[in-house]
C-alpha cells in the first residue's frame, strides 16, 4: 500500500477529531534511532522534507522514541513463539539475495493510550514474516502516550541482523 | 498491610512510627528510630523481615536505569548486605550484581545483564527551589498510580540545600520508596529516595550529589536541562518507564 493512499485514508477516518486528525497530516519525525536487535547500531535519518530529524526535535519526542524503541526491542525479544519463528526466519534468510534486507525502516503510529495504532514497512520478503512482524510490533502498550504534538509517524531503523 | 504504610499526619502513634520506620534498616535509621519511636516496634518488621514460612529474610525498594547498559542507581540502604538482588519488573526478573556502594551518600549501583526500560536523564544545571512540586513513588505502587490515569505530581520540595547533597521533600512515600528516583517538572531526576528524617521529610539524595558517584563508577549518563516530557506528560509513566523494583535476600 502506498504510504500517501494509506495518509490519506487515515486522515479521512479521524479528520474530524481535530488535533488528532493534523497528528496524522502533519508526518513525521525521523527519530534517528537504530532499533538494533544485535549489537551494532545502525543510525538511520530521514532524507524527505516532510521529516524532522531528531537533532532539532523536542526532547520529550526523543525520550518518547527511544521508549518505544526499547519496547520493540524487548518484543522481537520475546519467548514466545510468533517472536521466536520471526527471528528464526531473520536469522536464516537477512542478507541473502532474495530473503529481508538486513536494515529496514519501520514507521509507527502511537495511539494516545500507548497501544500501537499502526506499522508500517518494507516486505520482509515472506508473508508469514511480514504478519508476525506486524503482530510482534502492535501487540503491547508502550507505557507512556506520545507527546500531544509530536509529529508521527515514528520512524524507526532495525538492524535484522541477528547472530544464529 | 498496604494502608498501614500510606500516609501520615494525624494518624494514631503506632501508624506515625510505622511510617517513619519503613525506610530504612541501616545504623542511621536505628539511631533515629530510637529517639523518635517505640522500641517495642521493631524497624525490620516493617522491612519485611524474615518470612514466618519460608525463613527468607529480604528487604525491597525501588532502582532505576541511568544508561541503556542495565546499570541502575538506588539507595545503599536497599542493596548493602545481600546474598541476592533481585530486579523485577513487568514480569521479568534479573538478578543483579552489586556494582558500587557510596560511601558519602545513601547511594548504591547495581547492573542487570539488559536493560529493562527507559534511561533516566538527569539535570545539567536546573536545580530544584523551594515548593517546586516533583513526583516520587515506591515502583511497586506506580500500576496502581497509572491505573487510575497518572499523575503530574505528588509532591513538595520542602528545601533544596545546594551543597549539602540532600533534598527535603514533603511526601507521602512510604515502605518501598527507598531507591526511587524524584522527578521534576521536567521529568528529570533532582534526587533519590534515601529515609524519612525526623521531621516527617523524606530526604532524598540530590542530583548533585548522585552524578559524582556515577561518573566515578564510569557511567555515562544525560544530561538535559530541558523537558524530557511534555507539560502534560504524566511523570507517574515515566517513572515506570524508568524503574523497577529491587528485592535484598539477604539470607
Amino acid at each position: 500500500m502506498r504510504p500517501d493512499h494509506w495518509l490519506s485514508r487515515c486522515a479521512e477516518r479521524i479528520g474530524s477529531s481535530g488535533d488528532r486528525g493534523r497528528r496524522f497530516r502533519e508526518f513525521g519525525l525521523s527519530c534517528a534511532i537504530a532499533l538494533a536487535i544485535v549489537s551494532s547500531p545502525v543510525l538511520g535519518q530521514g532524507t524527505g522534507s516532510d521529516y524532522l530529524p531528531a537533532s532539532v526535535a523536542p526532547p520529550s519526542w526523543g525520550q518518547f522514541s527511544k521508549l518505544v524503541k526499547y519496547r520493540f526491542e524487548s518484543w522481537i525479544a520475546a519467548n514466545d513463539p510468533v517472536a521466536k519463528r520471526l527471528r528464526t526466519y531473520l536469522q536464516n534468510e537477512a542478507g541473502r539475495g532474495d530473503g529481508p534486507p538486513r536494515v529496514i525502516r519501520v514507521r509507527a503510529w502511537i495511539n494516545p493510550d500507548g497501544t500501537v495504532e499502526r506499522i508500517a514497512f518494507p516486505t520482509l520478503d515472506n508473508a508469514q514474516a511480514d504478519a508476525d512482524f506486524q503482530t510482534i510490533l502492535k501487540r503491547g502498550n508502550v507505557g507512556e502516550a506520545p507527546p500531544p504534538e509530536m509529529l508521527q509517524p515514528i520512524n524507526l531503523r532495525f538492524s535484522l541482523n541477528l547472530k544464529k | 498491610m498496604d494502608s498501614i504504610y500510606h500516609g501520615h499526619g494525624r494518624k494514631p502513634w503506632w501508624i506515625a512510627s510505622l511510617v517513619v520506620c519503613c525506610f530504612c534498616v541501616g545504623p542511621a535509621y536505628a539511631r533515629h528510630r530510637v529517639s523518635t519511636t517505640s522500641p517495642h516496634r521493631p524497624s525490620r518488621v516493617l522491612a519485611r523481615g524474615t518470612d514466618p514460612v519460608t525463613g527468607v529474610q529480604q528487604k525491597s525498594g525501588t532502582a532505576f536505569f541511568v544508561d541503556d547498559m542495565g546499570d541502575m542507581l538506588t539507595a545503599r540502604h536497599v542493596v548493602d548486605d545481600c546474598r541476592n538482588v533481585v530486579v523485577t519488573k513487568e514480569g521479568v526478573a534479573l538478578n543483579a550484581r552489586v556494582v558500587a556502594l557510596s560511601n558519602q551518600a545513601d547511594l548504591a549501583l547495581i547492573k542487570v545483564p539488559k536493560t529493562l526500560g527507559l534511561a533516566a536523564v538527569f539535570p545539567r544545571s536546573a536545580e530544584p527551589s523551594t515548593n517546586d512540586m516533583v513526583f516520587v513513588a515506591a515502583y511497586d505502587n506506580l500500576s496502581n498510580l497509572i491505573a487510575s490515569g497518572g499523575l503530574l505530581a505528588d509532591a513538595t520540595v520542602v528545601k533544596s540545600d545546594v551543597g549539602s547533597g540532600i533534598l527535603a521533600i514533603d511526601s507521602d512515600v512510604t515502605f518501598g520508596a527507598s531507591g526511587a528516583p524524584v522527578l521534576d517538572s521536567g521529568a528529570h531526576v533532582q534526587g533519590v529516595v534515601s529515609r524519612r528524617t525526623p521531621e516527617n521529610q523524606v530526604a532524598a539524595v540530590s542530583a548533585d550529589s548522585v552524578k559524582p558517584f556515577l561518573a566515578a563508577n564510569g557511567i555515562e549518563i544525560e544530561e538535559d536541562d530541558r523537558p524530557q516530557i511534555s507539560a502534560l506528560g504524566s511523570r507517574a509513566h515515566r517513572a515506570a518507564s524508568i524503574s523497577a523494583a529491587v528485592t535484598c535476600f539477604q539470607n
